[in-house]
């Protein structure tokens, strides 16, 4: 499906989701067990939400119909140049290097994961091609041991050691 | 007791947070695409370790100074620093065009402080009056504004009354992790015993805000620019003792517009300063200049922006309510430091109220100071580019969610969680009405099963006791009348161009 294509019928997929959630989770409210003698148990407010997200999905999808498949937004189509590194592929690649630096936390330490992930993200952030590897490397370095020295000697907050510990 | 206050923060460390937050939030503030709730929610951990007084005054000092910081930007590059700030750059920019940057600056400054004394006087006057009726709220009563707040939020926050909704039910399906109210059966755990205590408030509103600010950055294909900040000179206070007392109306209008729309939940400083400017064009004898660069736009936008913030407390500090984004995560920091805010709140911690009251004047005074001497500086920082700036936030968020509980369970809830704020973004769901649910889902389900045991099984008290039953025909009302809005909306005649949400 092209980019436009999604964009007309963002209602319909935002609708859908909200739906799928909705059943998920009134299927999943089966499970609770309700002690409540008196009054409402605990699957009550579970169920009653589920209701709620399954009526306002329903709304959010028909206005597809509403708008005869054509968001209501009007397409904007950003100034996109040559050699810009963005959209989909940067959001995910991001993502990745984030969940890697969740992984690398344990392991490496705070430091050393932080010092990598930084130095990575302000790369694929750098939107005109002029990568400075350099002063990226010295802000990753610089950054970290100062927010790693502030939060653990100044504030007494722990953070991972890791390899350095 | 006010005196009380004011000296339980006269000593050098609470002065210092307090200054000190207040000028990092100016510089948070400055930074477009960095907004108050980050900075606030960033600098939470760092309040762990400190006394609730202490801690509870720097992030004021945040919140006040953010929200003030937002006009740096608004006047010298058009770019507004904070949504509280946006109706400043239609006349600031022109006059600062014209050669009145340091005019417009001065009168912003001064307009922003004087709006914000304003607010904290109807806080100090309506806030321990409204927690003397609070203290008669039953069950009944704090299921029923809760249950009204959260539909306000929802249906005022996006335009969308189902998207809204929408948001509110994820909020709230997010809250039913955990333990339940009363009878603390498992919800929705999965056997993760990391969910047992439900998810952390800290890493979900780092992740809904910061990271997914970072993931939208990543998907920009705008080509960063070197931003042209226009030149100033603050040479002087800006207009004179007659143009003070010509502008008097306007000040006064627009810091009720702000303290009354802070004080209700789901709008906020956002919504104030266009309200306040649209006010002060339709009174004005020449709405013609407005946009051109005349002073009663900028003062009309700064009062009424930071005019919010003290009304913005009323609700949180006498019911515990959160009524916008910064109110979810000063709640969080008293929740933090084991305090609830509400009602008893000025029974049983009055001295940190009006601590909290002091540490409020004091940060509007180190506002107008910081902004008038530490301009320069403050513009230096514009110069800072997002691809550096971004990742260095990112490490503060790690720290942030990991401080709480020294779990990495929490980072990645942070993570999750910024994923989810992009997805919304993407999705046009708005974020207030989902943190509003994480928040009150709570509050409405536990009042609500309390109310049912105390009235053996019947719903009925909850619409025929006064209070509630005003305030939930208020929820139906509000629910009704924005429906109708939207409905109304899209029976446009045919050709018209339906656009937003």
């Amino acid at each position: 499906m092209s980019r436009f294509a999604l964009r007309d019928y963002r209602d319909l997929i935002t609708g859908s989701a909200v739906i799928l959630g909705a059943v998920a989770m009134f299927v999943a409210s089966a499970n609770l067990k309700d002690f409540a003698a008196i009054g409402v148990g605990a699957s009550f407010m579970p169920r009653l939400t589920a209701l709620l997200l399954f009526i306002v999905g329903l709304v959010i999808a028909a206005s597809t119909w509403r708008t005869g498949g054509r968001n209501r937004e009007p397409l904007k189509a950003e100034a996109a140049e040559p050699g810009v590194f963005g959209g989909l592929p940067a959001v995910l690649l991001s993502m990745v290097l984030m969940f890697i630096y969740l992984a690398l936390l344990d392991p490496l330490g705070f430091l050393l994961s932080s010092v990598l992930y930084a130095f990575a993200q302000m790369i694929v952030l750098t939107k005109d091609g002029n990568r400075r590897y350099g002063l990226f490397g010295l802000c990753a370095v610089l950054t970290a041991i100062a927010a790693y020295y502030l939060f653990v000697n100044v504030f007494d907050i722990s953070l991972p050691a890791g390899l350095l510990g | 007791m006010l005196i009380e206050g004011i000296v339980s923060i006269l000593n050098f460390q609470t002065l210092f947070l307090i200054i000190g937050g207040t000028v990092l939030g100016i510089i948070i503030g400055a930074i477009p695409g960095l907004t108050v709730t980050m900075g606030v929610a960033l600098f939470l951990p760092v309040t762990f370790a400190m006394s609730p007084v202490d801690g509870l005054s720097l992030l004021m000092g945040l919140y006040i100074g953010g929200t003030s910081g937002g006009l740096i930007p608004s006047i010298l590059l058009n770019i507004p620093g904070t949504p509280a700030s946006v109706a400043t750059t239609f006349d600031g920019y022109p006059m600062a065009v014209r050669g009145e940057a340091g005019k417009a600056l001065s009168v912003a400054i001064i307009s922003s402080f004087l709006g914000g004394v304003f607010s904290l006087l109807v806080l100090f006057a309506v806030s321990p009056i409204l927690a003397e009726v609070a203290l008669k709220f039953g069950p009944y009563e704090y299921f029923a504004v809760a249950l009204f707040s959260l539909t306000l939020v929802a249906g005022l926050s996006s335009g969308s009354l189902a998207r809204g909704m929408a948001a509110a039910g994820i909020g709230l399906t997010v809250s039913f992790v955990g333990m339940a109210p009363i009878t603390a059966f498992p919800r929705f755990t999965f056997d993760w015993h990391e969910l047992d205590a439900g998810i952390t408030l800290l890493p979900a509103l780092i992740g809904l805000f910061a990271v997914s600010q970072i993931l939208e950055e990543a998907e920009s294909r705008k080509p960063q620019k070197k931003l042209q900040v226009l030149s100033y000179k603050l040479s002087n206070l800006g207009f004179s003792v007659k143009a003070t007392i010509a502008h008097f109306p306007n000040w006064l209008r627009s810091s009720l517009i702000g303290t009354g729309i802070g004080v209700l939940p789901g709008l906020g400083a956002a919504v104030c300063n266009i309200l306040a400017y649209g006010a002060a064009k339709k009174r004005s004898k020449h709405p013609e200049k407005f946009g051109t660069g005349v002073s009663d736009g900028v003062i009309a936008s700064e009062s009424s922006g930071n005019a919010s913030t003290g009304g913005g407390m009323v609700p949180l500090l006498t019911l515990g309510i959160p009524g916008d984004n910064t109110s979810v995560i000063l709640l969080a920091g008293f929740m933090i430091h084991g305090i609830t805010p509400g009602p008893m709140l000025f029974e049983t911690q009055s001295l940190l109220v009006y601590g909290i009251f002091a540490a409020l004047v004091v940060s509007n005074l180190a506002m107008i100071i910081a902004l008038f001497g530490l301009m320069r500086g403050f513009v230096h920082i514009l110069s800072v580019p997002k691809h550096i700036l971004l990742p260095i936030i990112m490490l503060l968020c790690v720290i942030g969610a990991y401080g709480i509980n020294n779990r990495l369970f929490d980072v990645g809830c942070m993570l999750v969680f910024g994923v989810l704020g992009w997805l919304m973004k993407k999705a046009s769901l708005p974020i207030t009405p989902l943190l509003l649910g994480f928040i009150l889902g709570p509050i409405i389900e536990t009042n609500l099963r309390r109310g049912l045991m105390s009235s053996q099984g019947d719903f009925m008290p909850f619409i025929t006791e006064p209070i509630s039953g005003t305030v939930l025909v208020a929820t139906v009302i509000v629910v009704i009348v924005t429906a109708y809005k939207e409905w109304t909306k899209i029976r446009r005649p045919h050709g018209q161009v339906i656009t937003g949400h």
